[in-house]
């Protein structure tokens, strides 16, 4: 009994804090709130894992590319029925005069934390030698090792933010996004590439579409 | 009583013009040095991504070109946008010497003797070497020339009179104080060069005044009043230590845009980092965080910081610093 109403309690003062954190939501917007905080703190809580300030989890780092894939995608966009800005809310009306932008953030998202669970057992950083699919002609361009001009060329024209014309494959931006994150995944394995993907994704949504913050 | 009037208005019209024709013929400036050393693309193209060239005169929202010309930024003066720097002979900046290039940045002069709008941060670079900017120049001359010009600035009569500004930089005008400290360690000072200059973090996070000026007794207490309704929070040292920020934290923050709480940044901050800050060294973030940590060079963290740094500002990412993927 005692433990029960313990319980109860417990359950009330979670209850009150979200609403306290949250003062004024309700209903669909004050539950599209708690999944961002949930976002949040899963993120809070690997940080420091990717920075290395603390011992690398695999098993952590997977249950939380699950827990981040859980709360985007559609999941997410059905938290946002068209024009939900009552009461409280951080949501421009943005998201749905451009929904397309939206949905494909929230499943960049999803993507991106699915395979954050898959590479979780692969550390870190992604292994020296891993190529995702093994193909005899894909490897060329990593024999080839880039001569010191070129690697210059490259390194002037990613800081300055365009593409240098003699490199034709995987830096092209303004592809169609499912390309685009192929290449990039295939770029990347470790979970702290993933994770800055992540993060990226969640920043950028802010910026378009989340009022009142930074 | 009619006459008076009329008197009044002439006397104002003829202070006026006079004023004015003053102001047009008052020269601004001074030449540049007629030989720069040899400039290096790879160090100017980093100091152009960390000053904030790339992020401001790239229209990301809309795709747009490298340099080809920025988003537009609507302030309380009118329209801003960041023209095309591209060297296009004549929809960019292909027609300019060196020496024009100099004087444009680090002075805010263009060309033909006209004073640019401080929406234009200039300020912040006077105090870039010859070397920077020779190294400047090398990076901007690699950018494919892309023929079409930025939209005009869209300005509202009195500020669209430029002679005005001069009156602006004679009030206003500082170079950044970034000289090392001695006793200061190297991450500290590099910091402190990097904060006060390049990186102008007090463009946003100082107030400014209503002419448009920072205010020096706000530098870096926030800012609620940026272009297209952002705001800036403080970034004074306790305000960091009493938000939760670290030396590690805030640099990893520059890096991929998480707050301590595991937010992640909106609003101008977000294009901060994911066009600036994350194309930086993890040894220059560091740098920032250290200083904007301790701006006054005590030697000791905010006491809230000191028990709970981590290690993990030191730890080693440098193959990731270039990484295009954020």
């Amino acid at each position: 009994m005692n433990k029960k109403t313990g319980l109860f309690a417990a359950g009330l003062a979670v209850a009150a804090s979200a609403a306290l954190a949250h003062t004024g939501a309700t209903g669909v917007v004050l539950e599209r709130m708690q999944g961002m905080t949930a976002l949040r703190d899963v993120m809070r809580d690997l940080t420091p894992m990717m920075q290395g300030a603390v011992p690398y989890d695999a098993v952590a780092v997977s249950e939380a590319g699950y827990v981040i894939a859980s709360h985007s995608g559609e999941a997410m966009q059905k938290l946002f029925p068209t024009d939900s800005l009552m009461g409280v809310t951080y949501a421009k009306p943005d998201i749905w005069s451009d929904w397309q932008e939206f949905a494909s953030l929230s499943e960049e998202l999803r993507t991106y934390a699915e395979a954050l669970s898959s590479a979780a057992s692969a550390g870190l950083q992604a292994p020296e030698t891993m190529p995702m699919v093994m193909d005899d002609t894909a490897p060329e361009t990593a024999q080839t090792a880039p001569t010191p001009e070129s690697l210059r060329a490259q390194q002037v024209a990613n800081l300055m933010g365009f593409t240098p014309p003699e490199i034709e494959v995987g830096v092209t931006r303004r592809m169609s996004t499912d390309t685009l994150m192929a290449q990039s995944m295939q770029q990347m394995g470790g979970a702290e590439d993933i994770f800055a993907q992540i993060s990226g994704t969640c920043s950028a949504c802010h910026a378009k579409f989340r009022t009142g913050r930074n | 009583m009619r006459g008076l009037i009329r008197l009044a208005i002439a006397t104002g019209v003829v202070l006026g013009g006079t004023g004015a024709l003053s102001l047009h013929y008052w020269p601004i400036g001074e030449d540049a040095p007629a030989y720069f050393p040899k400039g290096d693309a790879v160090r100017g193209a980093y100091l152009a991504r960390a000053s904030g060239c790339v992020s401001c005169h790239t229209n990301f929202e809309e795709d747009g070109l490298a340099l080809a010309g920025g988003a537009p930024l609507d302030t309380p003066f009118g329209t801003f946008t960041p023209p095309n720097i591209t060297p296009h002979p004549d929809a960019g900046i292909g027609s300019w010497t060196i020496q024009d290039f100099a004087v444009a940045v680090r002075q805010g002069i263009s060309p033909d003797g006209k004073p640019y709008y401080p929406v234009f941060t200039y300020s912040f670079y006077a105090n870039f070497t010859d070397q920077e900017i020779a190294d400047l120049w090398e990076a901007f001359r690699d950018v494919p020339a892309v023929a079409q010009a930025a939209e005009e600035h869209d300005v509202g009569f009195p500020f669209s009179f430029r002679g005005g500004l001069k009156l602006w930089r004679a009030r206003y005008l500082e170079a950044p104080v970034d000289d090392a400290l001695m006793g200061m360690s190297d991450s500290w000072n590099r910091g402190r060069q990097l904060v006060e200059g390049p990186t102008h973090c007090a463009a946003c996070h100082t107030g400014r005044n209503l002419a448009g000026g920072l205010k020096a007794s706000e530098a870096f207490a926030g800012n609620d009043d940026l272009p297209g309704d952002n705001s800036a929070p403080s970034i004074l040292a306790p305000d960091l230590a009493a938000n939760g920020w670290t030396i590690a934290n805030l640099s990893y923050a520059l890096k991929l845009g998480i707050l301590p709480s595991g937010d992640a940044f909106g609003g101008s901050m977000a294009e901060v980092v994911t066009n600036g800050t994350s194309f930086l060294t993890d040894a220059d973030r560091t740098a920032i965080a250290t200083y904007l940590l301790d701006p006054d060079g005590t030697g000791a963290l905010p006491a809230q910081v000191a028990q709970d740094a981590p290690a993990a500002g030191t730890v080693d990412h440098s193959n990731m610093d270039m990484s295009p993927s954020n």
